[in-house]
């Protein structure tokens, strides 16, 4: 080995510490001040830096592409501390990112030709911050985590979310079902997206449901915006702790109620808690725990509203509760609890 | 490796100069404020996207209408428009075949860390080994990557 290419190989090698120490989390200030003198110690060094943050985005950005079996990789033996219901999606993101006309982007990237270059390198900066996952809650398997800033998330069972986590914020992705957020404080900000929305926030506690045809989003310390997340961010309410917003998907028109924090954060303890919502959601939210199912046989049993506070696993309780709604009767099948609305009385009851 | 790739899209001596003019700055701070800088990398990565977006700007001799500079800001901010597709398939290809290559620990940990984002003390807990452990097969991983890469790039 020649002695440019030793000297090339360990100031790579350096270059590799800085950037993983860089990860570590008791990362001092006296740590940050050396860090600080070795990157000017020489443009190389700065080179080499942005380099390795380069290949350390497009390592994340890669493996996210691959099919990778964690489990087998670590080996059987280690598995059984892991939560056995993370499922790492390979996602594809590169396909229907860009939308720009193709001759304007011609265009473009001539003017870019240079900064591309560089500008390549500090998309490792974007990338670097190499923070991003999926995970997923299975059916009757509601699960709590915590994201690498120490944000604690509740997923709700049936729910799916994705975070990635750069430099300049903290952005999460509710594909579906329900998840409450407990933010840790950072001088990131926080944004969670979903359904056409954002819902951005500074170290509070909030809780995002998508229900069928609206998206349900309650507060229970602090405060949140939400701003629409398409053209210029229409700003759609700030809800205040104690307050639940109900935002229509199709218009984004939206009802603030108020709301007791508890009934908010019952779910997390399993049981389900509902005020003046239509049966078809509350069949909705049992239907995500219980193998049994509960089926709304017609529209008007769907949207009756009802209130009332029973454990999500108690499928007993569940049926007494609609049994007892004047209007609604109920029948059990094989795994299914059907329910409707009741049919006319019989006449000999009537007449008397 | 770098060079290689400069000399391929011809613009080699524009990428040195924003290399040498973002360590220019750095230094020029670092003299000013020692210390002060609290988070380093981030100072770093921002210099050099500002640099890079200026650069971008003044090549283009009429000032750019304010759309456009939009729109301009919005390609440099998605890595994908401003970097050759196939040269990007080729590196990612590349570095499929490099992970392929690594001890399995290290590459669990790789994608755990990057993939997964999770902290080193989670990473730790799950294998079973120190966080110190897992700084360095992250590094060995990081450097392993790097050098074949520079090694395929003088190789051509």
């Amino acid at each position: 080995m020649s002695e440019a290419k030793r000297k090339s190989a360990c100031i790579t090698q350096e270059a590799a510490n800085w950037h993983a120490l860089q990860r570590q989390e008791d990362w001092s200030r006296t740590q940050q001040a050396r860090f600080m003198d070795w990157l000017v110690a020489s443009p190389e060094h700065l080179r080499e830096y942005l380099a390795i943050s380069r290949i350390a985005g497009e390592l994340g950005e890669t493996m996210r592409g691959m099919a990778i079996d964690l489990d087998a990789l670590i080996g059987g033996d280690l598995t059984r501390s892991a939560p056995d219901n993370v499922v790492a999606l390979p996602f594809a993101r590169s396909l229907a990112r860009s939308k720009e006309p193709p001759r304007h982007r011609t265009r473009l990237l001539r003017i870019a030709a240079a900064a591309a270059i560089l500008l390549s390198l500090s998309v490792g900066m974007y990338l670097s911050w190499p923070q991003s996952g999926h995970y997923v809650a299975e059916h009757g398997a509601p699960r709590t985590f915590e994201l690498p800033d120490g944000t604690v998330v509740h997923l709700n069972a049936e729910s799916a979310l994705s975070m990635r986590f750069t430099l300049l914020g903290r952005r999460i992705e509710l594909a579906r079902g329900q998840a409450s957020f407990i933010v840790a404080h950072d001088r990131r900000p926080l944004a969670v997206h979903a359904a056409g929305l954002q819902i951005r926030d500074i170290g509070t506690t909030f809780d995002v449901s998508l229900q069928r045809e609206q998206a349900r989003i309650s507060v229970s310390e602090g405060r949140v915006r939400i701003v629409s997340d398409s053209g210029e961010g229409r700003r759609v309410a700030d809800v205040r702790a104690g307050q639940s917003a109900q935002v229509d998907y199709l218009d984004h028109s939206i009802s603030v109620s108020h709301d007791d924090v508890e009934t908010m954060t019952a779910w997390w303890q399993g049981r389900i808690v509902f005020r003046d919502e239509p049966l078809r959601d509350v069949a909705d939210r049992f239907n995500r725990m219980n193998a049994v199912r509960l089926y709304v046989q017609d529209a008007a049993a769907g949207a009756l509203r009802l209130t009332g506070n029973l454990s999500a696993h108690d499928l007993d309780s569940l049926r007494a509760f609609l049994e007892a709604q004047p209007t609604l009767e109920t029948f059990v099948t094989e795994h299914a609890i059907q329910v409707r609305t009741r049919t006319v009385q019989p006449a000999s009851t009537r007449r008397q | 490796m770098l060079h290689g790739f400069f000399v391929r899209r011809g613009a080699n001596h524009e990428a040195e100069d924003l290399v040498q003019e973002t360590y220019l700055r750095l230094l020029r701070a670092h003299q000013r404020q020692a210390g002060a800088i609290a988070n380093p990398e981030a100072y770093l990565f921002t210099v050099a996207l500002n640099l890079a977006r200026e650069q971008a700007v003044r090549r283009r001799r009429s000032p750019l209408p304010i759309e456009e500079l939009e729109n301009l800001t919005a390609l440099l901010a998605t890595e994908e428009s401003v970097e050759d597709v196939a040269e990007r398939a080729q590196r990612r290809q590349h570095l499929q075949a490099l992970l392929g290559s690594l001890p399995e620990r290290t590459r669990a940990v790789l994608v755990m860390q990057y993939r997964d984002g999770l902290s080193y003390k989670q990473i730790a807990e799950r294998l079973n080994i120190s966080p110190h452990m897992v700084k360095k097969h992250v590094v060995r991983g990081l450097s392993v990557c790097r050098r074949a890469l520079v090694d395929a790039a003088e190789g051509e």
